[in-house]
């Protein structure tokens, strides 16, 4: 019954306000807030995700331990269960591995890592998609063929075998010896290539409806040039839902990492992100020793589940059509 | 005096055919529109020369031509003697790029919604590098926003804080801004309330009679025509069909589309009028009627109607009236 | 006096926010008669289109009617269950909307939508459902109705659709139609065609109609009556001839002098200042207040009930005896 739709229909247009609110009152009246506020699903992903965060920024100075130091190390300590058990000893409240490595301390660096490298991978395929589909859906003709035909062709492969396929060339090209810093960087490459697609569509399907707005026709009646016109008037409002999209593939960038990590080609036993400690946990599971791999996995878990609960709501309060 | 905007025999066409490989598989061949076809006028200095028509009849089509938003097929747009087409002229061409504007029909999409009101409206003083200093600039949007009835404060706002007429009055001292002599509105003021209607309209008229601007003005709503243009063309499925100054238009239509145009427009002044309304629809531009494309709905069409497109004729393209048939 | 098919008393609509209750629709009342076209008239917010969607009961969260009654032939139907609302509406009460493609739908043959109709409320046999069909095609004006029977809704033109949604509206040989800004979607032709085979129908039928629509001549060429609204309150209310001519209220009088007309030509069009309030800020008093040019103190702070003035009702303080007095 769009007819009868308050807002659309019979809101009636609006007289001069007295002064232009601030952007801060505009937000606290915003429905995006209140929506957010109405959500207790929401609140409690975000405070979660805020919460395993901090924990992972702030793991320098709080961790007992630092777990890439091997000197902090030490065999006496290892294989401790957690705090709880009989054998249980402070300040290793999350138990040991086999090298005497602090559980607990070495899920929180794990975080970190695992945080920045889907931050990192997301930014890398954000941008390209975002390029690639501003250009493909302004251009249109040829060049959206091409682009649009290589992101086909791509989605055809799932993203974890192209990670796989960059990181394998990658390192058979640098040999098996690369620093971590490098290593990250390799990875980042691979998940910004994996998931690029998704955004470049999106980008590109909303170029064109943006397009043929008539604010667009103003902008090259004033004799603009199409990249001006790109970056100054439609990529500034194609990006609600590219945020969406990002939010979203945080959490499956951070499952891919891990997944590279646990199928060994990832971040190496010596500076383990999630993923390599649950390899390396996994090798513990059935001898007892179940803490090595539990909380690498279930911190793993609340991560990814916490921001796709919080993609999931942004993608409902930023387009109330799609409920 | 020779015409400030001289538009000579223009066509534009669009491909509507299906994507390549369904045409292939489904033996169907390559599918034209003629949005407009072999369509010519002349707008004097300083007049408002409208163009009236119902939907598919290529009225928009032909506004965006003359702007140079979209490239004719053939035929030729000139602005003061410079085409608009010509590729020898591109450098005169873009110094006249500022003297034309368009007003466009939704103020809800005209307009960059994330941008602030003044930023809006000094863009093209900014992209023709008209006036130079921050706080020249910002006098000048001041003094624009004050022309069209708004305040200068108002440039502080975003374009979802206005109403829809108070916008329409933003994008109209926008395409001020940069100095524009010659505004194309393209239905500016059919999104809008009646009361708000005649606010803009009163605005347009005034800022005519102040700044000396010339303007194409493109409606469905005759009534708004008749109110705000010096000379009318009808157009009918990509053709004009009559040209004429407005009073001779409204009082003696010659055409019998123009007549049954007129005739069907409710109108205050009928109340309660009983009437027998001309029967038949608009064709699909896609697959016109050969001949004179109002044919199959003229009271006077004959045989020849239906072979031959007549030619625009000391202001009307009709058979039966230079025949003298009616 | 013909007898009172609806009888509107007092209704008043609230959409329910989260920053308290806000009234689309406040005490509103009006009557139609049997065979009458009352034509509600406003511009957007004016709550025509809600007063017509509260009268068939569709009225969806968070908008509730808060207060006022809705009589059908004497009966309440404005507290009826959504069970029995259902069975009124179709068989009691056709609707007829805007846009004819979203009325039909598209999966479906026309005759089988206009037989589902007559089969849900009357008890005609499929064969007898299906002759009444083509015999409801035909008399809307559908050219060979045996055959277009079969036909899906996108075969047809936008004017023959109509046709088809006034053919589904008459089915059940309701009392009442609402009409929703009927021919706003259609072409100036085929709008004529449409209001002449409402008022056709209409009068044949003895059918009430509330025609809803922010056209002033659609109002003028179709309707008897007609109720001005501004703010979800009516302004005035009186026969079309009246209104139309010799306006009353304040806010009619600018609205009929800003309707640009084809009979005479103004060298400016009268306007309104300002627009209509946003619901969350409706004036206190009258609500036309802050943009009337007659405004005296009495219309801030005490709203005006409607008084009746010549043929027509007026909700405005000038036309008060006391006040005339004064």
């Amino acid at each position: 019954m769009s007819g009868y739709d308050l807002d659309a229909g019979d809101a009636p247009p609006v007289p001069l306000p007295e002064a232009a609110p601030s952007r801060l009152a505009r937000w606290r009246d915003s429905d995006l807030l209140a929506s957010f506020l109405g959500s207790k699903t929401a609140m409690a992903a975000l405070i979660a995700t805020v919460l395993m965060v901090g924990l992972a920024f702030a793991s320098s100075w709080i961790a007992p331990q630092n777990p890439y130091d091997p000197a902090q190390l030490d065999l006496i300590n290892s294989n401790l269960p957690p705090i709880w058990q009989a054998d249980g000893q402070a300040p290793f409240y999350l138990g040991t591995d086999d090298q005497g490595r602090d559980v607990l301390s070495a899920v929180l660096y794990g975080l970190r890592l695992s945080l920045i490298v889907g931050v990192l991978g997301v930014l890398t395929s954000g941008v390209l998609g975002i390029a690639l589909g501003l250009i493909a859906g302004y251009a249109g003709g040829a060049l959206d063929t091409l682009i649009m035909r290589v992101a086909d062709v791509q989605l055809t492969f799932p993203a974890i075998l192209i990670a796989l396929v960059v990181d394998g060339v990658a390192r058979a090209s640098f040999g098996g010896a690369l620093d971590v810093g490098p290593l990250i960087g390799l990875i980042v490459v691979s998940i910004g290539l994996s998931f690029w697609v998704q955004y470049a569509r999106t980008v590109r399907s909303s170029v064109m409806v943006e397009k043929g707005k008539d604010y667009v026709q103003a902008a090259r009646l004033i004799g603009l040039s199409p990249p001006v016109i790109l970056v100054r008037h439609v990529l500034p409002n194609v990006t609600g839902p590219v945020f969406v999209i990002a939010t979203i593939n945080l959490a499956l960038a951070i499952i891919t990492e891990a997944t590279l990590s646990f199928l060994g080609t990832g971040l190496p036993e010596t500076m383990p992100s999630l993923g390599t400690l649950i390899r390396t946990g996994n090798r513990f599971l059935f001898s007892g020793e179940w803490w090595i791999v539990a909380f690498p996995g279930l911190a793993l878990a609340g991560l990814v589940i916490a921001i796709n609960l919080l993609g999931d709501w942004l993608r409902d309060a930023l387009n109330p059509k799609l409920q | 005096m020779s015409a400030y905007v001289e538009v000579t025999d223009l066509r534009r066409r669009f491909d509507v055919s299906k994507p390549w490989l369904n045409r292939v598989l489904e033996r169907e061949p390559r599918k034209f529109l003629t949005a407009v076809d072999r369509v010519g006028f002349e707008i004097a200095k300083g007049e408002t020369f409208a163009i009236v028509g119902e939907s598919g009849s290529g009225k928009s089509t032909v506004a965006r031509m003359v702007v140079g938003l979209l490239p004719p097929s053939a035929g030729e747009v000139r602005i003061t003697g410079i085409s608009m087409t010509d590729p020898r002229q591109a450098a005169a061409r873009r110094r006249m790029r500022s003297r034309i504007q368009m007003i466009f029909q939704d103020p809800y999409a005209s307009m960059n919604p994330r941008w602030r009101v003044g930023k809006i409206v000094a863009e093209p003083i900014r992209a023709f590098n008209l006036i130079q200093g921050e706080g020249a600039i910002r006098a000048r949007v001041a003094e624009l926003l004050g022309l069209v009835g708004l305040h200068a404060d108002d440039s502080k706002k975003y374009p979802h804080e206005f109403s829809g007429g108070q916008r329409q009055r933003v994008a109209i001292a926008r395409a001020l801004a940069s100095q524009a002599e010659f505004l194309v509105g393209d239905e500016p003021t059919s999104a809008l309330d009646v009361s708000v209607q005649a606010q803009i309209l009163n605005l347009m008229r005034d800022l005519q009679d102040r700044l000396g601007l010339t303007y194409l003005f493109i409606s469905h709503n005759l009534a708004v025509v008749r109110h705000m243009a010096t000379r009318v063309g009808v157009m009918y499925l990509g053709r004009l069909v009559e040209v004429a100054a407005a009073r001779d238009l409204f009082a003696r239509p010659r055409h019998p589309y123009t007549r049954m145009l007129l005739d069907a427009v409710p109108d205050l002044a009928h109340v309660g009028r009983a009437r027998v309304p001309v029967s038949g629809e608009i064709p699909n531009p896609i697959d016109p009627p050969p001949g004179c494309t109002f044919n199959p709905r003229c009271p006077l069409a004959n045989d020849r109607c239906r072979a031959e497109v007549p030619a625009l004729l000391d202001g009307v393209a009709c058979h039966a009236v230079q025949e003298g048939r009616a | 006096m013909t007898e009172k098919i609806l009888s509107v008393r007092d209704l008043t609509v609230a959409f329910d926010t989260r920053r308290g209750p806000l009234t689309a629709i406040d005490r509103v009342s009006f009557d139609i008669h049997r065979g009458e076209i009352l034509g509600v008239v406003g511009e957007s917010g004016a709550g025509k289109s809600v007063t017509g969607a509260a009268v068939i009961g569709l009225i969806d969260r968070p908008g509730r009617i808060a207060g006022g009654e809705i009589l059908l032939r004497g009966e309440r139907i404005d507290n009826l269950s959504p069970e029995a609302m259902r069975r009124v509406r179709g068989r009691r009460i056709g609707m007829i909307f805007q846009d004819p493609l979203t009325s039909l739908d598209p999966l479906f043959r026309v005759g089988d939508q206009i037989v589902e109709t007559l089969r849900t409320h009357t008890d005609l046999s499929g064969r007898a459902a299906r002759t009444r069909a083509i015999d409801l095609l035909a008399e809307v004006g559908i050219p060979a109705p045996e055959r277009r029977i079969d036909g899906y809704p996108h075969e047809f033109s936008g004017g023959m659709r109509q046709r088809v949604v006034i053919a589904l509206a008459l089915a059940a040989e309701p009392e009442l139609i609402i009409a929703d800004e009927p021919t706003t979607a259609l072409d100036v032709s085929v709008q004529a065609q449409i209001i002449t085979l409402l008022k056709r129908l209409c009068r044949e039928h003895g059918t009430a109609v509330m025609l809803v629509t922010h056209d002033m001549g659609v109002i003028a060429e179709a309707a008897d009556r007609v109720a001005v609204m501004y703010a979800g309150r009516v302004a005035e209310i009186g026969p079309v001839a009246s209104v139309i001519a010799k306006p009353h209220h304040p806010y009619a009088v600018g609205l009929m002098g800003a309707i640009p007309t084809l009979s005479q030509e103004a060298a400016r069009l009268s306007q309104i200042p300002g627009s209509m309030p946003r619901l969350t800020a409706i004036p206190k008093g009258c609500a036309f207040n802050p943009r009337c040019p007659k405004v005296f103190s009495r219309c801030r702070v005490e709203r005006p009930e409607p008084i009746p003035v010549d043929a027509s009702r007026v909700a405005c303080h000038l036309y008060d005896a006391a006040e005339r007095a004064a």
